[in-house]
């Protein structure tokens, strides 16, 4: 396992920026009763870009989805939180493709709303990466269309799809496109692997993840992890972070798909993969 | 507490209950609803002001089923999906009561709306308001649409999702109608299970 580089860290927007521009056109939104079953989100825009610019009969480009989140409203990541629903692409073409499942990046923000449901969620951009396989007998032209299907709330919430194309000569040989960079800077900032020096242990059911060099920690739990943690807590300890995390003994499958969020002693954020199987190392 | 105790009192005695005594302490501060467990009572009114108080319809098997007619997830249940009919199907036997725990301002609170949906859905069950939120939070409703099923007892014996198909689309291979298979269950003297599942739909626009 490596660190990842400072290049894969980011700082992440903090909470005041969204709802800075939020908070006032909300105030003027739920205080009219009259306005409150009328619901016209501004469109979430999608952007599709490949690192292709040509590609090839047998290539593997990828492609990634950007989605942008309308000030002062979200949509949702995978585990959606309490309510909401997971944002989903479908990718369609006329070759068959057989696109990878999608990595999404982490949610942006844990929102609490009024009654305290939580929700896991994207404020200002979400992203996607998919890798696709481009058959042998492919030739001519590849024609792509990306649809994104959302739930985007504020105080309501709407149902939304948003749609994008993407066309790319099929040659002898691919060619990188000039977005290739933009998609390596996406790539970077997906979950990646714990750090280097993490230490793990269980307590019967409990798990124990020690984290080198860190002041802090979130924990973005998937569906599968929710459905059997009992508890969690964060704490610090000899200039580390510790994670306890204690989950019902009858779940021995492996738990895919959370997320920790660290912050590092030298200001950096890094989102990490935490997929469990009981007994063994995360 | 002055009001609560009244409110106690009418209860108790049987008696019906002032629409502003029901809109105002529509169930017992700090009660809250646990599987296996007496569903703490409330009294809510319906769309015409009618008060509808839990314990009244002890003896049947009671469903209920947290609305939004704004709610992406609630219009598809009703519009092409699942909730279209279902509560008129279970018949007499079963008492299905819809409450919307929005407040006012806020997405598909209110009577004009629900009326509304009402009548274009065809909907033959009661719709409660719950403006407060009192009734939603004290059952843990978070979202719309979310059930829970109470026995002929009043034991909790569901809370959580109408199904495994968020808006159509399943979570697993096979399609589990969660409510209908705890009332079946109930209706056969067996036990359900599930017992809970976590609900999904849009969050209950509770006030602040």
């Amino acid at each position: 396992m490596t660190r990842p580089t400072a290049f894969a860290r980011q700082r992440l927007a903090p909470a005041w920026f969204s709802h800075g521009i939020a908070l006032p056109v909300f105030a003027l939104f739920a205080s009219s009763p009259s306005r409150a079953d009328v619901v016209s989100p501004p469109p979430v825009q999608l952007r599709v870009y490949a690192d292709q610019a040509a590609t090839a009969p047998g290539a593997s480009p990828h492609l990634l989805a950007l989605l942008d989140v309308p000030d002062s409203w979200h949509i949702y990541w995978q585990n959606p939180g309490d309510s909401g629903q997971a944002t989903r692409l479908e990718i369609h073409s006329e070759l068959e493709l057989k696109p990878s499942s999608p990595r999404w990046t982490a949610p942006e923000e844990r929102l609490v709303l009024d009654g305290g449901v939580i929700n896991l969620a994207y404020t200002h951009q979400a992203a996607a990466l998919v890798q696709l396989q481009i058959p042998d007998s492919a030739q001519g032209v590849l024609n792509i269309g990306v649809e994104a299907h959302y739930l985007i709330c504020r105080e309501a919430c709407v149902a939304g799809k948003a749609s994008a194309t993407l066309t790319l000569p099929i040659e002898e040989r691919a060619h990188p496109s000039p977005r290739a960079a933009l998609i390596a800077d996406w790539d970077a900032r997906m979950p990646g692997p714990l750090p280097e020096g993490t230490r793990w242990s269980w307590r019967g059911d409990e798990l124990i993840l020690q984290i080198p060099a860190a002041v802090s920690g979130t924990l973005f739990p998937s569906e599968e992890l929710e459905a059997v943690m009992m508890a969690h807590s964060w704490r610090e300890e000899d200039s580390t972070v510790v994670l306890d995390l204690a989950l019902r003994s009858e779940s021995p499958r492996p738990l895919l798909g959370s997320v920790l969020r660290v912050s590092y002693t030298d200001g950096t954020t890094v989102d990490h993969i935490l997929d469990i199987t009981a007994g063994t190392s995360p | 507490m002055m009001r609560s105790l009244c409110l106690s009192v009418f209860l108790s005695l049987g008696l019906s209950l002032p629409l502003s005594a029901v809109a105002d302490t529509p169930i017992e501060s700090g009660a809250q609803a646990a599987l296996n467990e007496q569903a703490p009572d409330f009294v809510l009114p319906d769309l015409a002001g009618k008060p509808h108080r839990l314990s009244d319809y002890r003896g049947k098997t009671v469903v209920l089923e947290w609305f939004n007619p704004g709610c992406p997830f609630v219009v598809y249940a009703y519009e092409d999906g699942p909730l279209k009919g279902m509560a008129a199907q279970h018949g007499e036997e079963i008492v299905w009561l819809n409450i919307n725990s929005g407040a006012p301002g806020k997405q598909g609170a209110g009577v004009a709306a629900n009326q509304k949906a009402k009548k274009s859905w065809n909907i033959s069950q009661p719709v409660l308001l719950d403006e407060s939120g009192a009734v939603g939070q004290a059952y843990q409703a978070k979202t719309t649409p979310q059930m829970v099923v109470i026995d002929a007892k009043g034991m909790v014996r569901y809370n959580g999702a109408l199904d495994n198909a968020p808006r159509g689309k399943q979570k697993t291979d096979s399609y589990d109608a969660h409510v209908v298979n705890a009332v079946r269950a109930l209706a056969e003297g067996q036990k359900v299970s599930p017992q809970s599942t976590k609900p999904y739909g849009c969050s209950v626009k509770y006030a602040k």
